[in-house]
Order: structure tokens, then C-alpha cells, then sequence
């Protein structure tokens, strides 16, 4: 009996190394992937779901995560994620790594039934709401500005994030504008916001909070705007696969 | 050989030797378990957004405390198992040669420099930053040396005859052996052409690492027959065709069913297939494996509360929930949904606290009560069964259940709102459940966390009592 198992064992164990599945990193990926063990990145984040709850799944952040969004949480982190201090050949390296993670031939990382072509997170409902509600030129730059760096992975629509980060939508009602200045520049270390990078020019903050005014004043509208587009959001559940998702 | 059959020895009849190993190893167990929750604690409190730059400012992050968690979790449940098979080389194993000492000492020794060196330099952000074996691979050289020096200690003894020994001793063997193969394939990424791949890494990761869970189940599962058989003094289900049947099936399990962990990855599918049949098998052998169980620990005096029995009882019901959890994701749609949530710690949580952690404490503390009885008189083992360890008992249980229960349900709707996210978009979760799941984690957390302590707290006293255990001559005739 403890034969058969055996060989059922061996089975089992040939077929899991028999089968090579066609992922050789390059020289530089797999020194980004040397780099994301020795930082312990898995300790927080997920590679096809295998990790830490802590952080999102990785497996395809490479097409979302842009190269400045990428460069400062290398760098400086986010919150939780603590500072790295990688220098521009280690941020390079990991963003190969992760560049050549996520090929749409070996799958995704998270299941995703949502509609592939128009967003359905709030994050993406709110978006378009902004887009669409036409906001007043230097507002849509600051806008702009925060949706490009760093801010939106923190700072959610309408709710306090995951990550503790408050809604900004009221911020103009709790800091001045001196105060706001300060905070695009230096961040607030004691609370786990870094300093944006790369750091805002004194214009770009005058568009940022010229952005915070105009969305505090369009609150409830976009409010009800984001909620009603992402309502409207479908979830295809026929989807839903039997092993591999694509 | 006693009336019923069973070859037992009272802990003091023991080469003294032999007792101090089995005590050696319930105080590694118990401060291990110590280090986790320490660990456990730490991270959770890391969790929580307010707190975590408090942490950074003293160097500290989720990458030390982490893998310090689950490294020493792991430690208490191997330590508990090796505790419960050096019992049983008391009952077995006669006086230890000078081969049998000496490879005592190297285990020892190398297993307390690999637990001493891992606390430290995972404090210090020294590790691999893998999954489980997050510590440096030079500690796994130790523990694998210790890890033979017991192995040939206990086949030394087990060995002749051993397929005609009760089934716990075939459990443990083919727990040994498995753990060496197993933790030598964790190691793999440590080649070049393992490292540059990570699909085909993470398949063999999710194969070494399941099989070796598997490998501790079957140390816990052969400790529960070999301690209820003790209480019981009933050594018929040892021998039984059933229990060999359920033994059977359950390796097996462990051997394949792995790959519910990596039925997304784009792997083989008859890999996949494999792992699914076996699993939906399972399920009709739980219930009588579950009936088995039920009956072993039934069979024992009821009349007054023994905090093994209590312990053992508690881990029955774990085990319906845990095998019932097991079979629901491995239904390839279901596991879909809830992969990569917190439904995945929550069935580890489940199984390592629930199942082994209840089986293994009742284990030791039926060991301690012997060795406090050995020294101190019949009536000195009653401390560890009083109202206040029973009400310990039944409150660290509902304490893990509520959290485990939570992990779940928090899983389960990450999964399904997860689901209705688009390609290339971040999870963002619905803002209730993010206040809701960092209160009931904190609050399950910390009640969980209070019983053991309690349990700790009675514990750790009676391990530590005695520095050295009592140079009793072993008994006349001892093989």
C-alpha cells in the first residue's frame, strides 16, 4: 500500500517537474526578482496569489503601475510600505521583473469578471465623473497631477483608504493653504504619507489645490455620480473560469 | 507488554536520558509557540494604518514580524510532534547508546542555533523572503542536520518490525522522511534555472510546501492515535483496517491536493484533475474519519475534566470545518473566487490552530501531568486540569473560531467584490468591510491571543519546574 503511494507521489512529482512552462526571465528581471526576496516584498504583496494580504497582488501591476507611481513607492513607500531607497538601476531591475510577469499568455493573478473595457471600480467611476463633470482648467491640471503620481494609489474617492489615507475631497475644510503647500512637499512622515516623487513644482501644487477647492465644492454631485456610474457596472459571472484566468 | 495489549511505560520508568529529551523539546515547543504569538501580535497591530509608522520609526516592519510568525508557528507544531515521538522512544526505546546521545546533543544543539539564529536575523531583515522558509537557507542546513540525527534516532528503534507496528509509528516514519524531501525541494530556488522561472518556482513552491504541511499533519494525526491510545489504554485502533484505510487516503491527499493552490497558474491540468478527484474523495472519508476520532476521544474517562481530553475534543470539531472548507476550494470555480484572500489564512489558521495546535497541547499536556506526577506525587498533575485551564481551553477555542470565522466571511467578500473589478484595476474593498475587518481582526486577535497567554501561563511553569529531569535508574529488564 505504502507503494502505490509512493508511486502515486512520484507521479505527481514528474508531472509538476515535467512541466516547464516557457518563463525565462532575462538577466535584468531576475535581478529584480533577487531584489523583491531580499526586501521580503512577498511578505506584503502576492505573485499569483502567493504572499501577504497586506499589499495588492503584483502578478500585473506592471500595466497599471506607471513608471513615476513605480519609482516612488521604490523609493520613499506609501503608508505601510516602508521606504526602500532603491536607486534607478534597482528600480529598473524590478520593473522588469515585473514587466515580464504580467503577459496576458500566462494568466492573470486575481480573478476579474468586470467589464474589460470601461473601469468598474469607484476609483475608475469617479474618474470618469471628474472627466465628464468638465472642471475649470487648472483644477483638470492638478486633477491631472494627482491622478498621474503617486496620490491616487493612497488616497481613495469619498472614503478613507485601506491604507488609513483620508478622503481629500474635504481636505480644503481642515487644512489652510499654507498647510496644503507644506503637505505636497513634504508629506507627513508621522502619519505614513512620504513626499510625493517626483516633487510637485510650486505650480503643479497651486493646481492640486486649486482641484481640492473645486472638488469640495462638487462633492455630493460626484458623489452621486460615481455611485450611479459604478452601479451601473456588470459582473460577468458566465465568466467564471474552470482553472486558469485570462 | 501490559494487559491490553499496549507496551507502555510510566514517564519516570524511563532512561532519564529519554525523559529529558521529551521535556527538551515541550520547552523549545512552548517558547516557539511563545515567539509566534509574539510575532502574530506584532503583525497584526502592523495592520492597522495608524500604528504602522510608529513601527517604521523603530525599524521595525511587517518584513521582520512576518516571517517570524509563521517560521516559528511551524517550529511549534514540528517541536510539539517530536516531543510526542520522543514519549513514545521512552516507552520504546530502552536505555539510549552513546550513539543515540550524541546524536541527541548535535539535534539539540543544531535546532536551538537554527531557532536562536533565525529569531535574530529575521529581527535584523535577514531572510530569504520565501514563503514559510523565510529565513536565511544557511539555518536549513542545521535543521536538516538535526532532523537526520532524529530520524536515525527513532528508526533505530521503530525500525525492525516496522510494518508491523501500530499505524502512528508508519504516520511518523513517513512524516520524517517526507519533511526531508519536501524541505530539500523548498530549497530549489536556490539553482539558477529554478530561480529564472517563477511559474515553474511557484508550482514547485506550492508542491513542497503543501506536501510538507502534509508531512506535519501526519506527526499531529500519529500523535493523537498514540496519546488516545494512552488515555484510552485501548491500542486496537492502532492496528485497525479502517485507520490504515484513513491514513491511506489522507497521504494521498497530501500528496496531490496541493495543486488546489495553483489551479490558476498555466500548469499541466492533469496535475490539476489529479488534485481535484483526490479532494472531492475526501469527503467520504471525513465523516467517518471524524466518527473515528469522536469515538477514540469518547472512549476516555468522563467523569472529570482533563484539559488532553478537552483539547483533543475541541479539535474534533475543527476538523469537520477544516475538511469541510478543504473540499469546498477545491472546487476549481469556488477557489477562483476566494484565492489570494483572507479565506486561504483562515483555513491555515483553521488547521494549525484548530487541529494541531488543540491535538498537540492536549498531547503535552498529558506529558506534563505524567512528568509533574513522576516528581511531585499523584495529585500534582491536577493543576493542569482545573475549571480555570478548562475555561482557558474553551475560551481560546471560540477566541480562534470567531477569527477564523471572520478571516472567511472577510475572505469570501474580497472575492466576490474582487471579482466585479475590471483587468488592470486596483482592488479597492467596500469601505464598511475595511473598518469592519481591522476591528474584528484586532478584537478576535487580541481574545485569541489573551487564552494563550493564560494557556502559556500555566504551561511554561511545569516545563520549566525541573531544569533537569530526575536520574531515575531505568528499570530491570529494559530493552
Amino acid at each position: 500500500m505504502l507503494g502505490v503511494l509512493v508511486a502515486c507521489f512520484a507521479v505527481q512529482t514528474g508531472l509538476v517537474y515535467s512541466d516547464d512552462v516557457d518563463l525565462q526571465l532575462s538577466e535584468q528581471a531576475i535581478e529584480g526578482r533577487r531584489l523583491f526576496h531580499e526586501k521580503a516584498c512577498q511578505v506584503c504583496h502576492q505573485l499569483w496569489g502567493q504572499g501577504g494580504f497586506l499589499g495588492p497582488d503584483l502578478t500585473n501591476s506592471a500595466s497599471r503601475v506607471d513608471e513615476t507611481r513605480l519609482a516612488s513607492l521604490l523609493t520613499v513607500g506609501s503608508g505601510q510600505m516602508p521606504a526602500l531607497h532603491f536607486d534607478s538601476e534597482q528600480i529598473a531591475a524590478m520593473r522588469a521583473f515585473l514587466e515580464e510577469l504580467d503577459r496576458a499568455e500566462i494568466g492573470r493573478g486575481q480573478l476579474r469578471l468586470g467589464d474589460p473595457d470601461e473601469g468598474t471600480s469607484p476609483q475608475a467611476a469617479f474618474e470618469r465623473a471628474v472627466v465628464d463633470a468638465s472642471a475649470p482648467r487648472d483644477a483638470a491640471a492638478g486633477f491631472e497631477s494627482f491622478r498621474s503620481g503617486v496620490c491616487s494609489a493612497c488616497h481613495f474617492p469619498f472614503q478613507v483608504s485601506i491604507v488609513g489615507a483620508p478622503d481629500l475631497s474635504t481636505v480644503v475644510e481642515r487644512l489652510d493653504e499654507t498647510a496644503l503647500h507644506e503637505v505636497l512637499t513634504s508629506g507627513r512622515p508621522e502619519k505614513g504619507m512620504p513626499p510625493p516623487v517626483p516633487a510637485f513644482s510650486q505650480s503643479q501644487r497651486r493646481q492640486v489645490i486649486e482641484y481640492f477647492r473645486w472638488l469640495n465644492g462638487q462633492r455630493e454631485a460626484l458623489r452621486l455620480e460615481t455611485v450611479r456610474r459604478q452601479s451601473g457596472a456588470t459582473v460577468d459571472w458566465s465568466r467564471l473560469p474552470w482553472w486558469e484566468y485570462r | 507488554m501490559n494487559a491490553a495489549g499496549g507496551f507502555w511505560r510510566a514517564f519516570d520508568e524511563a532512561d532519564p536520558v529519554r525523559q529529558f529529551a521529551t521535556v527538551i523539546f515541550i520547552r523549545g515547543g512552548l517558547i516557539a509557540m511563545a515567539v509566534t504569538l509574539l510575532g502574530g501580535i506584532l503583525s497584526a497591530l502592523y495592520s492597522v494604518p495608524a500604528l504602522a509608522p510608529s513601527f517604521q520609526s523603530i525599524g521595525l516592519d511587517l518584513r521582520q514580524l512576518r516571517p517570524i510568525h509563521t517560521a516559528f508557528a511551524s517550529a511549534w507544531i514540528f517541536l510539539g510532534g517530536v516531543a510526542v515521538v520522543h514519549r513514545w522512544l521512552q516507552d520504546h526505546g530502552g536505555v539510549a547508546t552513546a550513539g543515540d546521545r550524541w546524536r541527541l546533543r548535535i539535534q539539540v544543539a543544531s535546532w536551538a542555533f537554527a531557532g536562536s539564529g533565525i529569531l535574530v536575523t529575521l529581527a535584523m531583515g535577514i531572510g530569504s523572503g520565501r514563503e514559510y522558509v523565510g529565513f536565511h537557507p544557511i539555518f536549513s542546513v542545521f535543521i536538516l542536520l538535526g532532523w537526520i540525527c532524529f530520524v536515525w534516532n527513532f528508526f533505530r528503534v521503530a525500525g525492525p518490525d516496522f510494518f508491523e507496528r501500530p499505524l502512528y509509528l508508519t504516520m511518523w516514519g513517513v512524516g520524517m522522511i517526507f519533511f526531508i524531501v519536501t524541505f530539500v525541494e523548498q530549497h530549489l530556488y536556490l539553482l539558477p534555472s529554478f530561480f529564472g522561472n517563477p511559474v515553474q518556482d511557484l508550482q514547485v513552491q506550492w508542491k513542497a510546501t503543501g506536501t510538507l504541511v502534509g508531512s506535519f499533519n501526519l506527526f499531529v494525526y500519529g500523535a493523537v492515535i498514540y496519546i488516545g491510545e494512552r488515555i484510552s489504554r485501548d491500542p486496537r485502533y492502532g492496528h485497525s483496517r479502517l485507520a490504515y484505510a484513513l491514513f491511506s487516503v489522507g497521504l494521498l491527499n497530501s500528496f496531490t491536493n496541493f495543486a488546489h493552490h495553483s489551479y490558476h497558474l498555466p500548469q499541466d491540468h492533469i496535475v490539476k484533475w489529479i488534485s481535484f478527484v483526490v479532494s472531492m474523495l475526501e469527503i467520504t472519508i471525513l465523516c467517518r474519519a471524524v466518527y473515528e476520532l469522536w469515538r477514540l476521544v469518547n472512549a476516555t474517562d468522563e467523569q472529570a475534566f482533563c484539559a488532553a481530553r478537552g483539547s483533543f475534543a475541541a479539535s474534533k470539531y475543527w476538523t469537520v470545518f477544516i475538511l469541510l472548507s478543504s473540499v469546498l476550494i477545491s472546487i476549481p470555480p469556488l477557489n477562483a473566487i476566494i484565492h489570494g484572500t483572507y479565506v486561504v489564512t483562515g483555513h491555515a489558521m483553521g488547521a494549525t490552530i484548530g487541529i494541531d495546535t488543540m491535538i498537540l497541547l492536549g498531547a503535552i499536556i498529558w506529558i506534563l501531568g505524567e512528568h509533574l506526577q513522576a516528581r511531585e506525587g499523584e495529585l500534582a498533575s491536577r493543576v493542569l486540569h482545573t475549571r480555570g485551564v478548562k475555561a482557558t481551553v474553551v475560551g481560546l477555542n471560540l477566541g480562534v473560531a470567531a477569527l477564523v470565522l471572520w478571516l472567511h466571511v472577510s475572505g469570501l467578500i474580497t472575492g466576490v467584490s474582487r471579482a466585479g473589478f475590471s483587468p488592470g484595476e486596483t482592488y479597492v474593498p467596500p469601505t464598511w468591510m475595511a473598518a469592519w475587518n481591522g476591528a474584528l481582526f484586532a478584537a478576535t486577535g487580541v481574545v485569541a491571543l489573551a487564552f494563550f497567554v493564560l494557556l502559556l501561563g500555566r504551561l511554561i511553569p511545569v516545563a520549566f519546574r525541573y531544569w533537569w529531569v530526575a536520574p531515575t535508574p531505568p528499570p530491570a529488564g529494559a530493552s
